[in-house]
């Protein structure tokens, strides 16, 4: 099941100036690689490359043996299993709804679910903590719960590499962090945009930098969260110290020249 | 409110309820025929056995009135589905198969012939022929504007489609009061408001093969209207190539909408108000809401086909107007009763 997701010399953007320039990342096989990066620096375009949502212009996505761009778009969606930003919730589906399109790249021919999919479903909405509101439409769910439901639909994937843009946004911190624990104890390759370098030293393995769409910084999360790099690309000071409690790397951040 | 229920006992209750409409609807008219009566004069020529009713009535029920209430089967069942198929592709549920200008093609194509031939041969197979070739160029036209860069833009579609149909709109306007023929303008009123007194079996026929041929492939592939209204990212990520979904819808709407344009002039309302209706009743999973489009749309047209000929007999209504009239109460009786959900923008 588990795979190395390589991203190898990527450049993409939505034509005119590239958004993302030759980034190339590594995401060992049930790893967790945090990109990180200020706003507008090619996070999600990047990831959308990953979901056959925008072709990138030079460069390849190989996830284990397969290019996702040339095996067929079914069979990358069962690869990659996606939580993005702004989704649209459609029209009004219930949140069981919403999930069990997860399952639409296993359908057969007739895009019927059967009882495994309802199965899968059923666990994912367990463990996202979705189950007691999964017969409630999307629109009178909390930004927090819907938010949930995009993660139970990316688990209903049954993926081997999860994709997650911002997967803590709008969530309280309890979720913020059953959210981040969950991801990395699927044991599947994770690849996630997160803006809180504070959760990122504590759940990722690897953090890789984007910085005005190129990648600056990658490694262990020690290593790239230096007050230079804070400086420089984040425009905050900081410093990195140890959980007392945990033992977890934490990030600081103050405001420059405070 | 009613998504709970199995689908197969929906549809086959709705089946039911068409059948039964077009039976009773069939003895409906100025010389008023009982439904039994109407049954068996159908079985007879469904069977090929004599009819076993007088002539007369017999001629009436499958001469004249079987083809009409059979074409509004298929007329309602096509705008209703190709409404729903707009909806998703523009990801709105005002959406509305008219609002790629289609109608308004139509329009031109039918005014055309009707002001230039004269109202009787356009009575032939020309006028409908017309009127969808103005439709067919219309959604050509709509769809290489609305493409940028390889994508099919669900705005620009609408506004190129909109944008098209105002100029049409205009042109058709300009033949109709350059015309002195008073008989093509009144032809053309009722045209432009819908309209199946021109049914005949051939009509009828060509119809049901376009529409029925169209909705099996559509109810297979039903769950990618879902993945489309998730937007253009989430339908990629589940497997959807939401660009070249939506040219396929594209063809299936100018076909279905088309068609019924052609055969029966523009009938307003069903195929925004049906496919909001099939949502509030049954929820937004197209693998329901599509099949019981189709029958929701054919029963509105049967019945206000059957008020259109009803209600100043011995002359007739515009359909449109009985769409409207009947078609708006319901639904904003089952907008109000239906508190708990949204309307799903």
């Amino acid at each position: 099941m588990n795979a190395t997701l390589v991203v190898d010399g990527v450049t993409v953007g939505y034509g005119g100036t590239p958004a993302v320039a030759d980034a190339s990342l590594t995401v060992a096989p049930g790893g967790f690689l945090a990109l990180v990066g200020p706003n507008g620096s090619g996070k999600s375009t990047l990831l959308k490359t990953l979901f056959r949502a925008l072709r990138p212009e030079r460069g390849h996505l190989v996830l284990g043996e397969d290019d996702l761009w040339t095996i067929p778009h079914r069979e990358n969606a069962r690869a990659v299993g996606v939580l993005a930003q702004h989704a649209s919730d459609g029209f009004d589906f219930t949140a069981h709804e919403a999930v069990m399109l997860g399952r639409s790249p296993h359908l057969g021919t007739f895009g019927r679910p059967g009882a495994g999919d309802g199965a899968v479903v059923r666990r994912a909405l367990e463990r996202t903590g979705c189950t007691g509101f999964a017969h409630r439409p999307l629109s009178q769910l909390s930004g927090g719960e819907r938010q949930r439901v995009l993660l139970a639909r990316a688990l209903a994937q049954e993926p081997r590499v999860l994709v997650l843009d911002e997967p803590t946004n709008h969530l309280d911190p309890h979720h913020q962090l059953a959210t981040l624990r969950l991801a990395r104890s699927l044991g599947i390759t994770v690849l996630a945009a997160l803006h809180s370098l504070d959760l990122a030293a504590q759940y990722a393995d690897r953090i890789a930098v984007l910085s005005a769409g190129r990648v600056v910084a990658a490694g262990a999360p020690l290593d790239v969260l230096t007050r230079e790099v804070l400086v420089t690309h984040f425009r905050v000071d900081g410093s990195v110290i140890t959980d007392p409690v945990t033992g977890q790397p934490r990030v600081l951040l103050r405001e420059l020249d405070a | 409110m009613l998504g709970g229920l199995p689908l197969p006992a929906v549809l086959a209750a709705l089946a039911v309820a068409v059948a039964a409409s077009v039976v009773v609807s069939v003895g409906l008219g100025p010389v008023s025929i009982p439904p039994l009566t109407v049954a068996r004069s159908l079985w007879a020529h469904l069977t090929g056995a004599a009819a076993p009713v007088d002539a007369a009535q017999d001629f009436i029920v499958w001469q004249l009135r079987t083809p009409r209430v059979l074409l509004g089967v298929f007329v309602g069942a096509g705008l209703a589905v190709a409404g729903l198929l707009v909806q998703a592709m523009v990801r709105n549920p005002v959406g509305d198969p008219y609002i790629l200008g289609l109608s308004s093609g139509a329009s031109v194509g039918a005014v055309l012939v009707i002001t230039s031939l004269g109202a009787t041969a356009a009575g032939l197979f020309t006028g409908p022929a017309a009127a969808f070739l103005g439709a067919a160029l219309t959604g050509l036209l709509v769809f290489v504007l609305s493409r940028v860069r390889g994508r099919l833009q669900p705005a620009r579609m609408v506004l190129a489609g909109v944008a098209l149909g105002q100029l049409l709109g205009g042109v058709t306007s300009f033949l109709l009061l350059r015309t002195r023929n008073t008989d093509a303008q009144q032809q053309v009123l009722f045209w432009m408001l819908g309209s199946l007194a021109g049914a005949r079996w051939d009509l009828m026929g060509v119809c049901a093969v376009v529409v029925v041929v169209l909705l099996v492939p559509l109810c297979w592939q039903a769950n990618r209207l879902n993945l489309l209204v998730l937007g253009d990212d989430g339908a990629s990520a589940l497997g959807t190539d939401p660009t070249r979904t939506r040219a396929w819808l594209f063809v299936a709407v100018g076909l279905l909408t088309g068609t019924a344009v052609a055969v029966s002039g523009s009938i307003g309302f069903v195929g925004l108000v049906v496919p909001n209706l099939a949502r509030l009743l049954f929820g937004a999973d197209h693998r329901r809401t599509l099949p019981v489009c189709a029958l929701l749309g054919a029963l509105v047209i049967v019945w206000s086909d059957a008020a259109a000929r009803l209600v100043l007999a011995p002359s007739e209504l515009p359909i449109g107007i009985l769409t409207a009239a009947i078609g708006v109460p319901v639904f904003l009786y089952v907008l109000r009763r239906s508190a708990t959900g949204s309307v799903g923008v």
